[in-house]
């Protein structure tokens, strides 16, 4: 069977191979042309690197408490964002805070898109009663405002990372299944599928090779879109008290635990909240271009 | 299109305004509060973190209900706001007849908001109203063993419980509050939960849920006329806005600031910070239940020759809190003096060296919740850097309130965890409910001293229940039952004009404030 | 049209139920309140007889279909702690939220479909770009961090509007101009784009080249015909906007339904906690409905779809 692939298909394939060669190269100089797209991959580049290397450039211990040191303003004996309720080093911990924003972005992006490409795809190819339960299912998660959905799940299932991750991935893969169920319809009655089914290439083969791969682009744009929210959404729980808990540095929490010394020091509250803008900022930025390049009939939407 | 723009822009202006005196504004002009000053002031805004649950007396145990319906109701017995001694409110005199029986005598001519007489049948109205499993009291568990409210004659009750009972005192000061009976009856409870009647010295006018409670002075008061005239406590769970709202006038007095605040506080003109030591305690619970090397009394010494209290308080509660070194508070009538481990990192680690354990090696956990007590996850983070100095790792926790308490209750704490307790006035109270086996709240037990524990409960003698209170402190002490803290320390922000004396109960007794 | 409404009216009832469910069972699951709202010296025999009163100890799929069958007539149970109506006191504090929620929304329409005409009607100058940029920025700020800069600018170092509590118009300003910002950003995005989508059309184009000054062609056509994707989108960011409601409730001690749901999950006041997403559920899915029933009625192809 798989001797003799239908032709139009083979000269599909000549089609897209080219293409990709080249694609870091198309990357690349696609990025220098929109100066938005380039600041947004700038900041989540540093973002990452950041994440990644950031507890050796910490200039001082993120967990450790000076007591003679706390709440001195920024610019004081060497602490560059000032220190603490605790005389921990705010620069410090806004670095070691980075991890959990990346962590928590790229986690849950995964396992929501995962979750809600597999049901997607499962609704969208298979159609049915199953399309029919699955996006009920859809439709209760989405009667409920995203946030809050988070939040009473999160307060349910109690505090830390991997709760978070839980409940923002709950809440999140319903847009995955959603866009990829419609994805997969439209892709069903485009010609090469109509052309294979109609050639009888089984239902699986059609799956794998030919309707999965033409849903990256899409997964892509919608994760990228997606990881900003995560990320804020994320910092609102842990500024209420549920989310992330202390002393693991993180922005939504170091908010919180800032928020009672507003009359005294500025400092507290005002960083990690730049550092949350700036990294919103970066991945919408970079989220915006990727949809606009990789999909322009979606542009402006 | 015009036309409908114009209609658009009038509309919406319509929309804000409408939302502006819709529900709750309209009552609640600033100025009535705030700036009148040429006149002399007879109301009182508090700026308060919670709403009452409810405002019918002997439901509710929470703090924040209790506080604010204590103005409303009075009580049979008080504590003196400052020492924290028994004192007659509306029953004059108590009195044991036996181990099982209880007489009080009652105030006479006191009234009741609605001109009713208050009465033996109020008080055993409230009671029973404890007692009535229909009622859902969560008061009742405390009441148990009372089994019989009998009136003798209008000034005079009877309580009769099922087994010697001497907390009967300290049940009937801090939970009784008594009621109207003919006005529950008539109205039924959900009314009364709403409308409250009581003797108190302030009279129910409004209660907006989450809102407001607004009270007026109730003029034939039986203790004299209140010197203020209108009280409301208006509800602002965060701190920085009951700052904000101290700061812009809108608000009189308000309880827990934080101790990095209290400079702020000082240097505003017109205000002033009231502090009290109160009668909650402070501790650093070692777990002896959990299988680890908590259950070694070497180990937990060591951990009390480690901590440094003194620096913690200084450092963290910027000296705001009142240092304890056994299981009671000074405030406790049957406190004793017992030896002061004190800090001693060397001891520390030695001790555990003999114990078997490399300070090196050893990792504890230490849970803590956030915000319920000053400074808490503070402390929780400092205690970590004081036991790493002796090289002990801690990982610090910080859970949620309701998790927090779950835990504890479930017994799933790892090997510390921080509490509180209180009003811990009462020896009973305090070292039954945390060193029994039964009573998870220090997670402390052996077997000797429950055994005398239950042994001092059932001693009616003042003396030798002194006597067996005292040896126990020194028992507790010796085996290290925990890491004592401190006594809190109550912080308020007051105006500077205003005569009030923070109580070392938390209450807030309007009756007992005026403006200078 | 009526298949229509009363297909997705259904619909809208299957939602809230099953939302309802999941709620509950996640709930039920995470353990019972009772030794929250029980004195702390309560012994372990008081604890069981508590949960027996309350129902906690029976079979969980008993406590549902008690529960549903309750719900489904508006009871759902007493406030553990008040031992009132739960729905009541929910229902009690709409009115503070609706209120917010209102001059958010209001305030940020006034501000934003003019700004985004604007930034349209002047494509490519400083004015647009600068429009532009700001709105990028205005949907990175977090709500509650931009609580809580105003609060520290407005109650903290200028000391002229107060953080919160009360419910004055003074109160409300802080709150609201929180919760309007994303939408302004959003809104003023939308308009823009659906506005340059107008101009860009044929019958624009046409008008413009035979004379009609430009400023009346905007008021007359290009506004009329992009208010309609601007409306859904409105009500379609209601639910953002409640969510959003939640969290402003909290910074600024705002007393309606997301303070209530905040503190119900805080205290483990769950029959307040159903209360409240009940409605919230109810509130969401029938906005959508709604939006839907206005979409299909102007864009009839829906609704074979």
């Amino acid at each position: 069977m798989s001797s003799s692939l239908p032709q139009n298909e083979q000269a599909l394939e000549n089609r897209v191979k080219p293409k990709r060669k080249s694609a870091i190269a198309t990357f690349f100089s696609n990025l220098s042309r929109s100066w938005t797209g380039l600041i947004g991959f700038i900041i989540i580049m540093t973002l990452i690197v950041i994440s990644l290397i950031g507890q050796w450039i910490t200039p001082f211990d993120p967990y450790f408490a000076e007591f003679s040191k706390k709440l001195l303003p920024p610019m004081t004996e060497g602490h560059l964002l000032g220190t603490d309720q605790l005389g921990r080093d705010i620069f410090s911990r806004i670095i070691l805070g980075a991890r959990v924003s990346v962590i928590i972005g790229l986690a849950t992006a995964l396992i929501a898109g995962l979750i809600g490409t597999i049901i997607g795809i499962i609704a969208g190819f298979f159609r049915g009663w199953i399309d029919i339960i699955l996006m009920r299912i859809v439709d209760v998660t989405l009667s409920f405002p995203f946030i809050l959905l988070v939040l009473v799940i999160n307060a349910i299932i109690g505090a830390g990372l991997r709760n978070i991750i839980i409940s923002l991935a709950v809440g999140g893969w319903v847009i995955f299944a959603r866009v990829i169920r419609s994805e997969v319809l439209a892709l069903r009655e485009k010609e090469f599928i109509t052309a294979c089914i109609a050639t009888g290439v089984s239902r699986f083969e059609i799956l794998i090779k030919h309707i999965v791969p033409n849903l990256f682009t899409p997964i892509i744009i919608l994760a990228s879109l997606q990881i900003g929210t995560y990320i804020i959404a994320e910092a609102s729980i842990s500024f209420l008290g549920f989310g992330v808990a202390p002393p693991t540095p993180a922005w939504g929490n170091m908010l919180n635990e800032g928020k009672d010394y507003i009359f005294s020091s500025w400092w507290l509250i005002t960083f990690p909240g730049l550092a949350i803008v700036i990294t919103a900022l970066g991945v919408n930025l970079f989220g915006d271009w990727l949809r606009d390049t990789l999909d322009p009939e979606l542009k402006g939407e | 299109m015009k036309r409908f723009l114009i209609m658009f822009f009038a509309m919406s202006m319509l929309f804000i305004f409408a939302g502006c005196t819709e529900g709750t504004s309209g009552q609640d002009e600033p100025s009535s509060d705030g700036n009148n000053d040429q006149k002399a002031k007879d109301s009182l805004v508090i700026g308060f973190e919670a709403d009452a649950g409810t405002l019918i007396a002997n439901l509710d145990v929470n703090y924040t209900t209790d506080t604010q319906i204590r103005n409303i109701y009075d009580s049979l017995i008080e504590r003196d706001g400052q020492t924290g001694e028994y004192i007659p409110s509306l029953a004059t005199d108590w009195e044991n007849v036996d181990e099982l029986t209880w007489r009080l005598t009652l105030k006479e001519g006191v009234k009741f908001h609605n001109g009713a007489d208050f009465n033996a049948e109020s008080v055993k109205f409230s009671i029973d109203y404890i007692l009535d499993e229909a009622n859902q009291s969560f008061y009742r568990s405390r009441w148990a063993n009372v089994e019989e409210v009998k009136v003798l004659s209008p000034t005079e009750v009877e309580i009769k419980t099922s087994v010697p009972f001497p907390s009967l005192v300290q049940r009937i000061t801090e939970d009784l509050l008594i009621m109207e009976p003919g006005y529950v009856e008539e109205v039924g409870t959900d009314v009364a939960a709403k409308e409250p009647v009581g003797t108190g010295a302030y009279k129910f006018v409004e209660w907006s849920r989450d809102n407001f409670l607004k009270l007026e002075a109730n003029e034939d008061y039986w203790q004299g006329e209140p010197a203020i005239k209108e009280v409301e406590f208006r509800y602002i769970p965060e701190f920085s806005s009951r700052m904000s709202a101290f700061l812009g006038g809108e608000i009189d007095f308000f309880k827990n600031i934080p101790v990095d605040s209290v400079a702020e506080i000082k240097n505003t003109d017109n205000a002033k910070i009231g502090e009290v030591s109160s009668a909650r305690i402070n501790y650093l619970a070692l777990n002896t239940f959990h299988d680890g090397p908590l259950q070694d009394v070497n180990v937990r010494k060591a951990l009390n020759y480690a901590v440094n209290v003194d620096e913690l308080l200084e450092s963290i509660l910027n000296g705001y809190g009142t240092k304890m070194t056994g299981p009671l508070a000074v405030i406790n009538s049957s406190y004793v003096e017992t030896d002061d481990y004190g800090y001693d990192p060397d001891k520390a680690v030695e001790l555990l060296e003999e114990a078997g354990y490399d300070p090196e090696e050893l990792t504890l956990t230490l849970d803590t919740p956030n915000g319920r007590y000053p400074m808490d996850s503070q402390v929780a983070q400092g205690i970590a850097s004081q036991l790493q100095k002796i090289g002990v790792q801690v990982d610090v926790k910080v859970n949620e309130w309701g998790n927090h308490l779950e835990k504890i209750q479930n017994r799933e704490m790892g090997d510390m965890y921080i509490l509180g307790w209180g009003p811990a006035f009462d020896p009973q109270s305090t070292i039954e409910n945390l060193f029994t086996e039964g009573a998870p709240y220090s997670s402390f037990y052996d077997e000797k001293i429950e055994a005398k524990i239950q042994e001092t409960n059932a001693i009616f003698n003042e003396e030798d229940r002194f006597e067996g209170y005292a040896e126990l402190q020194h028992d507790l002490v010796e085996q290290s039952a925990w890491v004592p803290l401190w006594q809190q320390a109550d912080l308020y922000a007051i105006k500077e004009d205003l005569n009030f004396e923070p109580r070392v109960d938390e209450k807030m007794q309007v009756f007992e404030m005026s403006w200078k | 049209m009526l298949d229509f409404i009363i297909k997705r009216f259904f619909q809208v009832i299957v939602v809230v139920l099953l939302a309802l469910t999941v709620v509950f069972f996640l709930i039920r699951i995470s353990g019972d309140p009772t030794t929250l709202f029980l004195p702390p010296d309560a012994p372990k025999d008081q604890i069981e007889e508590y949960k027996e009163l309350l129902g906690y100890n029976r079979p969980l799929i008993v406590q549902y279909g008690d529960f549903m069958f309750h719900a489904v007539q508006g009871d759902f149970g007493e406030s553990l702690r008040s031992q009132e109506d739960a729905l009541g006191i929910v229902l009690s504090r709409i009115p503070a939220t609706f209120q917010l929620a209102i001059s958010a929304l209001l305030i940020a329409l006034i501000i934003a479909i003019p700004l985004g005409v604007l930034s349209a009607y002047k494509r490519n100058t400083v004015f647009d770009k600068v429009g532009v940029a700001l709105t990028i920025v205005g949907q990175a700020i977090p709500s509650f961090w931009l609580g809580l800069i105003l609060i520290y600018f407005f109650a903290a170092q200028l000391k002229i509007l107060p953080s919160g509590g009360g419910g004055t118009a003074i109160h409300l300003i802080l709150p609201t101009l929180t919760l309007a910002a994303y939408s302004v950003a959003r809104f003023t995005r939308f308009t823009r784009s659906a506005m340059l989508d107008v101009l860009r059309k044929d019958y624009i184009r046409t008008s413009k080249a035979s004379g009609v000054p430009t400023f009346r062609l905007i008021m007359r056509y290009a506004l009329r015909n992009s208010l309609i994707p601007i409306i859904t989108l409105v009500a379609l960011d209601l639910g953002v906007l409640l969510g959003g409601a939640v969290i402003t409730e909290v910074v600024f001690s705002w007393p309606g339904v997301g303070r209530l749901l905040m503190q119900s999950l805080m205290n483990r006041d769950f029959p307040i906690v159903l209360a409240g997403v009940f409605i919230i559920a109810l509130i969401y899915a029938l906005v959508n409905f709604i939006a839907d029933v206005l979409y299909a009625y102007v864009n009839p192809q829906i609704r074979v779809k």
